[in-house]
């Protein structure tokens, strides 16, 4: 089996060279792009498995290259941004980025993004699981059974559709938009408070603490992510 | 104030008014032909010549005095229904009856005249007044601009500007008068000598030593303004003026306050700059370095070691480059909150997970109520008061000394209070220490932004943190922050 092909699209070197020295070291395979245009040619020419994409390039703006790829491919994008471009991230992730990296962040974080990445991608082609367990947290889609630890929780429907969105995207980063669309329906945006109701009460019914949390950690001014 | 009444449907209907008080006058005086003395005929005549000269002026009474001696010569001198007249006595009568109505007439309509003439003066004082109240309260250009031609469109009934150099009027003539007023200290445009055909009548703002701009008024229908209008739109033009050069002085003085105090945090920045990152920086070349150099007999242990150091000092310096543009962003005022719904708990665990190096091991007690609403807070900026308030309570208490954190809600707010075991905050510092670069001298620990933040993000979100020393020992500070507009869940979850 070949190894697994990662783009990197910066215009940093020093940034290039660090994850260049992770990835090989960990036996990815690395092309690397510094604008836009190149970034779009090595896509068409040689598809990776995974792209790391940083959102300001020299020749436009990654948001771009995020749109015009989600036209004709799935291949999961990591979006590499500092801490504050919060909107941007939101944007990138609506857009179709699978994830994003916060700017500093150190080879665990990104290995382990990449790891969730690649196998979504994989998960996706096989269709879906009937099944969700990580951390004693057990979803059975098939039989509707939701546990914590062995022991059966009843949610309401809401909370249920809610619970199984995140999971769909587990390990990932799911916007409050997505949210709203995927369990209310697409006119549902500006509820953005129930969201933020339901959720508290899912993670209560959960037994998880907001302040140490296990299964689902708030990312601030983004959205949630629910551990995998 | 209105324009006097000039146009050509208003004189008619004056006309018509007088000849309606004849009509009525005769109406009633004619049944009694036969019982009253001529004299008493007379006085009802003179009644409606007095009513019209009160109402519609001088014009008017004359051609009701000129109605009534007709009608009194049609209806009450013998023979009847003819302007002849057979008795010399009659012919008296008719004479004084049309003097006296021209006199009574011109006299009442005087006194009217005196009276509106008051009254306008009155109602113009009052208008006065009620500007320069509003104008002395204000400080913005723009806000003393808008009320400025609000009140004078109020008082003229007309559509009142306040043009200056920079700015543009559409039409090129108004354009013209406009610009020829400011750079002469002229009135132009309608009803002066230049530029007469403009619609507006243009009236320079005079400052002290310069030209501040020109009041522009457009009469809703054309006409020039009266002599008495020209001195009040002096008179508001003056006021407009003193309060536009109040503006700019306002202005200047904070632009020089905003420099001075710019000018006091450069010099700190640098001084913490060169401390700050130099300590770090060394070290981590130092590590660097060591490790580069080919014939390095460094254990693998010692290794590991010095680049988890370097590492450390890293974080540090990165910490430290946010906090100044953290700082800088929320001094120039250019912050912008993004507010959305968060429950306190979620903030404060991603707080502590992010000190949890910085904290390196002392003990967080939480103590959050379960009820707790959802705040409509920046939940970014409110995460990085939490992280510096921690790693602030971590920079000056001896390690392993707990510290503790309690939320409570009062009434739209909620307390946050922080707690630690160190040695409290130096007495009269309590205020100082939330001033950026200031650190406890002898104690010099951090860049002294960290608290400086807080502040900033609290102030910002229209809440307030303060510092005091517990009387049991150890400090505790305390932030109050609005809940925010927190719609009610209606639905049943």
């Amino acid at each position: 089996m070949s190894k697994t092909h990662i783009l990197i699209v910066d215009d940093e070197p020093q940034i290039r060279k660090f994850l260049r020295a992770t990835l090989t070291s960990h036996d990815y395979q690395v092309s690397e792009a510094e604008k836009c245009a190149e970034a779009m040619k090595l896509l068409t020419t040689h598809p990776p498995d995974v792209m790391l994409l940083d959102l300001g390039l020299p020749d436009g703006d990654g948001l771009d290259v995020i749109k015009e790829l989600r036209g004709w491919s799935q291949l999961p994008v990591i979006v590499l941004s500092a801490r504050g471009q919060e909107q941007d991230k939101v944007t990138a992730l609506e857009l179709g980025a699978d994830d994003y990296l916060t700017k500093p962040f150190g080879a665990a974080e990104l290995l382990a993004r990449i790891g969730v990445a690649l196998r979504h991608s994989q998960a996706g082609s096989q269709g879906q699981e009937s099944l969700f367990a990580s951390e004693g947290l057990m979803v059975d889609f098939g039989k509707r059974l939701v546990s914590v630890d062995g022991k059966e929780v009843k949610l309401t429907p809401t909370e249920y559709k809610l619970l199984c969105t995140m999971t769909r995207h587990a390990g990932k980063v799911v916007t409050h938009g997505q949210l709203l669309r995927e369990v209310w329906g697409k006119h549902a945006t500006e509820q953005g408070h129930y969201l933020r109701i339901y959720m508290q009460h899912l993670r209560q019914k959960l037994g998880d603490d907001a302040l140490n949390p296990r299964f689902l950690i708030t990312e601030t001014g983004v959205g949630y992510r629910l551990k995998a | 104030m209105q324009a006097p009444d000039t146009t050509p449907s208003s004189s008619a209907k004056s006309y018509v008014f007088a000849l309606a008080a004849c009509a009525v006058a005769t109406t009633l005086a004619l049944p009694l032909r036969d019982y009253l003395n001529p004299a008493n005929a007379v006085m009802f005549y003179l009644l409606g010549v007095i009513i019209t000269a009160a109402r519609y002026g001088r014009r008017a009474s004359i051609a009701a005095s000129g109605f009534a001696f007709l009608a009194y010569n049609f209806f009450f001198t013998e023979p009847y229904y003819t302007f002849y007249v057979n008795d010399y006595k009659d012919v008296l009568t008719l004479v004084l009856l049309l003097i006296s109505g021209i006199v009574a007439g011109a006299q009442t309509s005087k006194l009217q005249a005196e009276r509106n003439f008051f009254r306008t003066k009155e109602h113009n004082t009052s208008v006065l007044y009620a500007m320069s109240n509003e104008l002395t309260a204000m400080r913005e250009r723009e806000r003393i601009v808008t009320a400025i031609a609000r009140h004078v469109e109020d008082a003229f009934g007309a559509t009142a500007i306040v043009w200056f150099p920079e700015s543009k009027i559409p039409e090129l003539r108004e354009e013209q008068a406009a610009r020829w007023a400011y750079e002469h200290q002229q009135p132009a445009g309608l009803g002066t000598p230049t530029l007469p055909g403009a619609a507006g009548y243009y009236m320079p703002l005079a400052g002290t030593d310069h030209a501040l701009g020109v009041l522009g008024l457009t009469p809703r229908e054309r006409h020039s303004f009266s002599t008495s209008e020209h001195e009040m739109i002096q008179t508001f033009a003056n006021l407009a003026a003193s309060a536009l050069e109040r503006a700019d002085i306002a202005e200047v003085a904070e632009r020089t306050k905003v420099e001075a105090e710019g000018e006091k945090l450069r010099n700190a920045l640098l001084s913490a700059v060169s401390h700050d990152f130099r300590t770090p920086l060394a070290s981590i070349k130092g590590v660097i370095s060591s490790l580069l150099m080919e014939d390095n007999r460094l254990q693998p242990d010692d290794k590991q070691d010095l680049l988890a150091s370097a590492h450390g000092e890293v974080t540090r310096l990165e910490r430290i480059v946010s906090n100044l543009l953290e700082v800088t962003l929320l001094e120039s005022g250019k912050l912008k909150l993004k507010k959305d719904y968060y429950f306190l708990p979620e903030l404060v665990g991603n707080a502590l997970k992010q000190t949890e190096a910085a904290l390196q091991g002392r003990p967080v007690h939480c103590h959050i109520p379960p009820d707790l609403p959802a705040l409509q807070v920046d939940g970014l900026l409110i995460e990085q008061v939490l992280v510096n308030l921690l790693e602030n309570a971590a920079k000056y208490t001896p390690a392993s000394s707990p510290i503790t954190l309690r939320c409570d809600g009062y009434g739209g707010q909620v307390k946050i209070t922080i707690e630690d075991a160190g040695p409290g905050i130096p007495a009269g510092e309590e205020e100082k220490i939330f001033d950026a670069f200031h650190t406890a001298a002898e104690n010099r620990k951090g860049s002294g932004l960290g608290l400086a933040i807080c502040r900033g993000i609290l102030q910002a979100h229209g809440g307030a943190i303060r510092a005091e020393t517990r009387p049991e020992g150890g400090a505790v500070f305390t932030v109050m922050l609005p809940v925010g507009a927190v719609p009610a869940m209606t639905e049943a979850a």
